[in-house]
């Protein structure tokens, strides 16, 4: 046999060894947003800002949010924050949208909103809202960024500023960069709006999103990327903010591919040092098309919330981070982290919720709050647990707490119930501190009213209007006082691993046995 | 009677799709390891004898090593999820190497992943093994629409490729002891491997040329003689195994049957349809049973023939 025949067969085979590894894995977070991001740091400036010594703190904070998406664990975050904290309150009582981006940039980095260098930046957003007109801010753009901004800190956009959206809706769907769409509708304006329906909990069914929804599609390009407007070229500023939107809403970019999917059309902006160009033709990369295009090319939504279990942890007490990390109970990420027997500020209120799932795992949240009293609903808000609500004019009914749950709009939220077993809902319960019993709450948790002291539970299950399926007692004290660990009932953690290693046992006995078998069968017929 | 004449080779190509489509669209590790367990099975029923019927563990063996190769690759590269298992020295690359990080943080989410997908590359190869290892290639070409004359002769190196391979290693190991050549440990791989495959490859050819010459695939039609029917028990595995591969495609949508171990890691959830999905593939060898043993009732029921002999003799 010839050198050559020698050789080629020696490439079929590497070659085969290497297709082997390169059929792609399922998605894991994507290595374009971490170059994007790293093209960020190494943008720092000696202040700590991004790009320019000039920068503001708002356009720092945006940038703030591209790294955390990415996951970036640096040093230079905090060098940033540092330079926020001296810098940001220079302008935050004149616009609503600085403000905003600035929260949107504390939350997505683990700090705390509502007192960063002294400054509660929520307030200073709200202090800017107009309860006639609905508007925090001039322009629409403007004006939904600082609406991500308070529902990032998983505070309440009041009804007259969603309604002030939809009037300034586009006849096409659209939303424009200015009120009553002087100059039309923008993809940057509508994907930020979206982001701010989506989290403000508006359903998927509204008119205002299935329009917007439509607007992008239709306006998308032929190579699967999206313009400033309907006929413009392709830029990453417009993309990675029109893919967040698409993440907002729950859809793939693999649904929305033309000639290729969005998030490969932004990918090809991309160059070797990570940065994102604004235009394919730029030779250069644009410094705020990255910063727009990482957390789009990452896949999230707007507003970035880290989850208690990403891996971004830079939470600001170091007794909250080890409560955080050792348990998978979380201290509320929008409101004030409460580190371990920290006695409350007089003017405070706490009250405490419990969480427990049906089988048996419970979460305990200890929030403090600022008004004298809140809804149910937005304290378990508060509690920063990530929740799937269905919200309706009776009110909120809350679908899915966690992992535990049905998943609206995709399945109904309320449960079937032909029979009072498969009855299983989330219910909800308050302590009665005189009796030290827990009530089964008939009213809706946005009707009732939460004060300081109030302790309350939902627990996943059937229930009853004679007390149903009540969690285990508890009071305010046990709660807030000890360090938190999420309470795992021991049957169920071991429970977790047991049916799959039954699984695996059943599978190699019968296995074996039908391998036996099968051998005796071929013998007996070829003898 | 040979074993593998109890089903038609349109049957075992039914059921090879059957196989392939619950591997590819099912990506759920507990119902990998039951295909995985069917394949076995039914290769240890119907695999024929000799050098060729070993396609099945050489396909498991060949699986496993790019399955190895894979884990490891990515374990090192990749450090996304929650649960840390080990930390290793980091080395970050060039830029223009792609600026991985390879070492660091390695995650279980990360190993679980690729140790998953690597159980579907060797579940896939080892379908094709088991029915390499179960049809003659020569009954499967036979069967070929003539139109597709250059088709056949590529199939016809592409199949017979592995069990050539087979016999070819059979014979060369066969001949390198004759000269004194001790097969100990992984070095005495090497003398075998290159003659293997050269010899293999010009076999491959040889025989698809010499199937030319006999007119297979030719570009005029032949006529064919119609040897092969297809018997209730084909019918019966072609249905089965037509509707394990619609049930598959359409079980992908179930949420069972996508397994994502991100952000941290969590067991794979037991769909009791997924798995009795895969187990299904052991059809064959159930269908052979009940017909073997409808046929030992029905010779039971009927009076025993006169001996052979006499009637040679008459």
């Amino acid at each position: 046999m010839n050198a050559r025949a020698r050789r080629t067969a020696a490439c079929v085979i590497a070659a085969a060894a290497v297709l082997a590894c390169a059929i792609p894995s399922s998605a894991a977070p994507s290595s374009a947003a971490r170059d994007g991001a790293r093209y960020i740091v190494a943008r720092q400036v000696p202040s700590g800002a991004f790009f320019s010594a000039t920068a503001t703190a708002d356009g720092v904070a945006e940038a703030l949010v591209a790294l955390a998406v990415a996951g970036i664990d640096d040093p230079s975050i905090d060098r940033a924050l540092a330079f926020m904290r001296a810098n940001g309150p220079a302008r935050a009582d004149e616009r609503a949208a600085y403000a905003g981006r600035i929260v949107a940039g504390l939350v997505a980095t683990g700090q705390d909103p509502r007192a960063f260098g002294g400054v509660d930046y929520v307030s200073k957003i709200k202090a800017r809202y107009d309860p006639v007109t609905g508007r925090y801010d001039n322009g629409i753009y403007s004006d939904a960024l600082a609406m991500l901004g308070v529902l990032a800190a998983g505070a309440v956009v009041p009804d007259q500023a969603l309604t002030f959206l939809r009037a300034n809706q586009c006849s096409d769907g659209g939303f424009g960069h200015e009120q009553a769409c002087a100059g039309g509708a923008d993809v940057d304006t509508t994907a930020i709006v979206v982001c701010v329906l989506v989290a403000a909990g508006v359903d998927a069914d509204d008119p205002a999103r299935t329009r917007a929804r439509a607007w992008l599609a239709e306006v998308q390009n032929a190579d699967g990327g999206f313009g400033a407007a309907g006929g413009k070229p392709t830029n990453g500023n417009s993309t990675g903010l029109a893919l967040s939107a698409l993440a907002a809403m729950k859809e793939t970019p693999a649904a929305w591919a033309r000639a290729r999917t969005p998030t490969a059309a932004l990918e090809r902006l991309q160059t070797s040092d990570g940065g994102f160009r604004y235009l394919a033709t730029d030779p250069e990369p644009d410094d705020y098309a990255t910063v727009q295009a990482v957390p789009g090319v990452a896949g999230r939504a707007l507003p970035f919330r880290p989850s208690a279990r990403s891996d971004v942890r830079r939470k600001p007490t170091a007794a909250a981070s080890s409560a955080a990390r050792a348990s998978s109970s979380a201290r509320p990420t929008g409101s004030r982290a409460v580190a371990a027997s920290t006695p409350k500020a007089p003017s405070d209120s706490r009250a405490a919720v419990v969480v427990q799932a049906n089988d048996g795992a419970t979460q305990r949240f200890c929030v403090d709050f600022r008004e004298p009293t809140i809804s149910g609903y937005e304290l378990l808000r508060r509690t920063g647990a990530p929740l799937v609500v269905k919200e309706s004019g009776a009110g909120a009914f809350i679908c899915k707490i966690g992992s535990v749950g049905r998943d609206h709009p995709r399945e109904s939220c309320e449960p079937p119930c032909p029979d009072a077993n498969s009855c299983t809902y989330w219910g909800y319960y308050r302590l009665d501190p005189a009796k030290s019993t827990w009530r089964f709450n008939e009213r809706g948790a946005s009707d009732t009213v939460v004060r300081d002291g109030t302790v309350e539970a939902w627990r996943f299950g059937t229930h009853s209007l004679s007390g149903g399926n009540p969690p285990e007692e508890t009071t305010l004290e046990e709660i807030c006082a000890a360090p938190v660990a999420a309470v795992k009932p021991k049957a169920g953690a071991a429970a977790g691993a047991r049916a799959p290693m039954l699984f695996a046992l059943v599978l190699a006995m019968v296995g074996g046995g039908a391998v036996v078998f099968a051998r005796r069968a071929r013998a007996r017929e070829t003898s | 009677m040979s074993a593998s004449a109890v089903f038609h080779p349109k049957a075992w190509l039914c059921w090879l799709l059957a196989a392939a489509s619950v591997t590819l669209s099912i990506q759920n590790p507990a119902v990998t390891a039951t295909a995985l367990v069917a394949l076995g099975v039914v290769a240890a029923r119907f695999a024929r004898g000799g050098p060729e019927g070993r396609s099945f563990s050489v396909f498991l063996k060949l699986g496993l090593i790019f399955c190895g190769v894979r884990v490891v690759l990515f374990a090192l590269t990749g450090h996304t999820g929650d649960t840390t298992l080990f930390r290793l020295p980091e080395f970050t690359t060039f830029g223009w190497l792609g600026a991985l990080t390879i070492g660091g943080r390695v995650t279980g989410e990360v190993l679980a992943q690729s140790i998953a997908e690597g159980l579907r590359i060797v579940a896939f190869l080892a379908t094709f093994g088991v029915f390499l290892s179960i049809v003659e290639p020569s009954r499967l070409v036979r069967m070929l629409p003539r139109r597709l004359h250059d088709a056949g002769l590529v199939l016809g190196i592409a199949i017979t490729f592995v069990p050539v391979m087979l016999r070819t290693a059979a014979d060369v190991r066969d001949a390198q002891r004759l000269r004194g050549h001790r097969f100990r440990g992984a070095r005495a791989i090497r003398p075998l491997v290159m003659p293997v495959i050269a010899s293999s490859l010009e076999r491959s050819l040889d025989l698809a040329a010499s199937m030319e010459s006999r007119g297979y695939g030719g570009a005029r039609p032949r006529t064919r003689l119609r040897a092969e029917a297809l018997a209730s028990t084909d019918r019966a595995l072609i249905a089965i195994s037509l509707a394990v591969a619609v049930a598959a495609f359409v079980a992908r949508a179930l949420p069972g049957a996508q397994w994502y171990p991100y952000p941290t890691l969590a067991w794979p959830s037991l769909d009791a349809r997924l798995v009795a999905l895969a187990a299904v593939l052991v059809a064959p060898v159930v269908v052979a049973a009940i017909h073997a043993a409808r046929v030992r009732r029905s010779d039971d029921a009927t009076p025993p023939r006169a001996a052979l002999p006499e009637e040679v003799a008459a």
